[in-house]
């Protein structure tokens, strides 16, 4: 008889993930996945291997009741998802769910939410001490024309706008949260990892890990918009910043 | 306590030195001890603006290199109390200019209880608006209503709150924008920038706009500061920018595109 869990070859833990969750808006299986490549057509790599959660809070009974989670399934392997679980759908459909072969996830209610936000930190600061420190340099006043900020080490975050003709330089990420107007360059030793977040992007140049984009040059609708850019396989991203 | 104010644009012939005479003047015109100094070694037209090139015999430079007493050098106005004038010299170059001369005058001038030392930046961002812009307090940046003016102003800036000595002492040049040259009229057909845009790149305090006025060049010609010109709309603007910066609030005048006739009754 077991009557303590021996964990020595594995622990199995209830965690928090970050994940990519579709919210379902309709039923209609063509237009959804039509509508999940254009999405994935933007950064192709991103989306590789990366596991799904389907979400359904925002479909009534009867979207839930027509909804082909078979063909769900197919449609986001095919564009390269993992397909994970559902959540939020009426305990009538779960079986027809579970056989197309996806997980449940129980339904997510704000208090549960909040309490699990409420673990989660109090687990990330018990980890503090592991964490590498690293260096944010904080910017209150707007960057000028002419001018140069660089933080050689870690993060920059500038509260205010950049000129035209100014210069933003980081070993790490750069966030701005007033209009961007000059050159950004994030990564400047070629941390890959680094991206530029910002509220307003107006910038000349925009570059990460040596790779430069010149955004007149650059197809995006996302000039005078927030956006986050980023670097996957050589490649600079600039996507909207909404999640 | 002495004020240093510094009047700079990075772009030359926006209104620095009609701006540096006209707050002098009216400074002084409110009972402040007042000196206004001409950076532009080389290129002087202070003291011909405030109408005293005749009576220049000592300058700037004489008196950093110890050629002459400060006394001595400062021309006072005679249109107005309280007002001293010190020109540049025309016979030389910035390089006569250098920060323990510039900082020993601005002394003196303390020592001698001014209240107000207005410094006339020259233009560009070389060693003559550098030695101007070092000592501020505050400083007044001269914008026209156009890009390339603009995105100087924006340069200047970035200059004043990193290289100035205030900069280095890990404090703030206190920054007031003023706006000269506008025609409402030009905005709204879309030739000039407007206000708005203005303070949306700029994103400093503005402390005037100064209306295109032909009184100003004529104030020129004559060496008259435009401010003494009570009945024309740049003088009238100036002497708003004056009480703003002694920290009445006013509210912002000449904005609007004025009525035709309101343009002939001044000038017709």
């Amino acid at each position: 008889m077991v009557s303590k869990l021996n964990n020595q070859h594995i622990d199995l833990k209830g965690e928090m993930a970050m994940q990519n969750v579709l919210s379902l808006k309709s039923s209609d299986i063509s237009s959804i996945l039509e509508e999940l490549q254009e999405r994935v057509e933007q950064a192709p790599h991103f989306f590789i291997d990366t596991p799904l959660i389907v979400d359904c809070s925002k479909l009534d009974e009867d979207q839930q009741a027509t909804l082909s989670y078979d063909g769900l399934l197919t449609g986001v392997k095919a564009l390269s998802f993992v397909p994970v679980a559902v959540r939020n759908i009426a305990q009538e459909f779960t079986a027809s769910a579970v056989k197309a072969g996806w997980g449940i996830l129980p339904e997510r209610k704000l208090k549960e939410d909040e309490k699990d936000n409420n673990r989660q930190s109090q687990v990330a600061d018990d980890n503090l001490d592991n964490l590498p420190a690293t260096k944010t340099t904080v910017i209150t006043y707007p960057v000028r024309s002419g001018q140069q900020v660089i933080e050689p080490e870690g993060d920059l975050v500038v509260l205010a706008h950049s000129g035209a003709g100014s210069e933003l330089l980081a070993a790490g990420s750069i966030h701005v949260y007033g209009k961007i107007s000059g050159r950004v360059i994030a990564g400047m030793h070629g941390d890959t990892s680094a991206r530029i977040f910002c509220k307003d992007l107006q910038a000349e140049l925009i570059a990460i890990a040596g790779q430069y984009l010149l955004l007149d040059e650059a197809e995006t609708d996302l000039a005078g918009k927030s956006a986050m850019i980023y670097l996957n396989e050589g490649h600079i991203y600039i996507e909207p910043l909404i999640f | 306590m002495s004020k240093v104010i510094v009047v700079t644009s990075g772009k030359g012939g926006v209104g620095k030195t009609t701006t540096s005479a006209a707050i002098a003047t009216g400074l002084a015109q409110q009972g402040f001890k007042t000196a206004v100094i001409d950076f532009d070694v080389g290129l002087r037209n202070l003291d011909l603006i405030m109408g005293v090139e005749r009576r220049v015999v000592f300058d700037f430079v004489n008196v950093i290199n110890g050629e002459s007493g400060l006394k001595q050098s400062l021309i006072k106005d005679k249109r107005v109390e309280n007002l001293f004038i010190l020109p540049a010299s025309q016979t030389r170059d910035k390089d006569a200019l250098n920060k323990e001369g510039v900082e020993r005058v601005i002394n003196e001038l303390k020592d001698e209880e001014f209240d107000y030392i207005v410094c006339d930046s020259p233009a560009g961002i070389e060693k003559g608006a550098f030695m101007a812009l070092y000592f501020a307090d505050e400083a007044i940046v001269v914008t026209n209503p156009e890009v390339s003016s603009v995105r100087d102003s924006d340069r200047i800036l970035g200059i004043l709150q990193s290289k100035s000595k205030k900069a280095e002492q890990g404090e703030r040049v206190k920054e007031h924008l003023l706006i000269t040259r506008y025609s409402a009229e030009r905005v709204s057909d879309g030739e000039m920038l407007g206000v708005e845009d203005i303070l949306d790149i700029l994103a400093i305090p503005l402390i005037g706009v100064i209306p295109e006025s032909p009184a100003v060049l004529q104030a020129s010609n004559q060496g008259n500061p435009v401010i003494l010109d009570d009945k024309s709309i740049a003088g009238q603007a100036y002497n708003d920018v004056v009480k703003r910066f002694l920290g009445e609030d006013i509210p912002h005048r000449f904005l609007d595109e004025a009525k035709k006739g309101f343009f002939k009754r001044i000038f017709g």
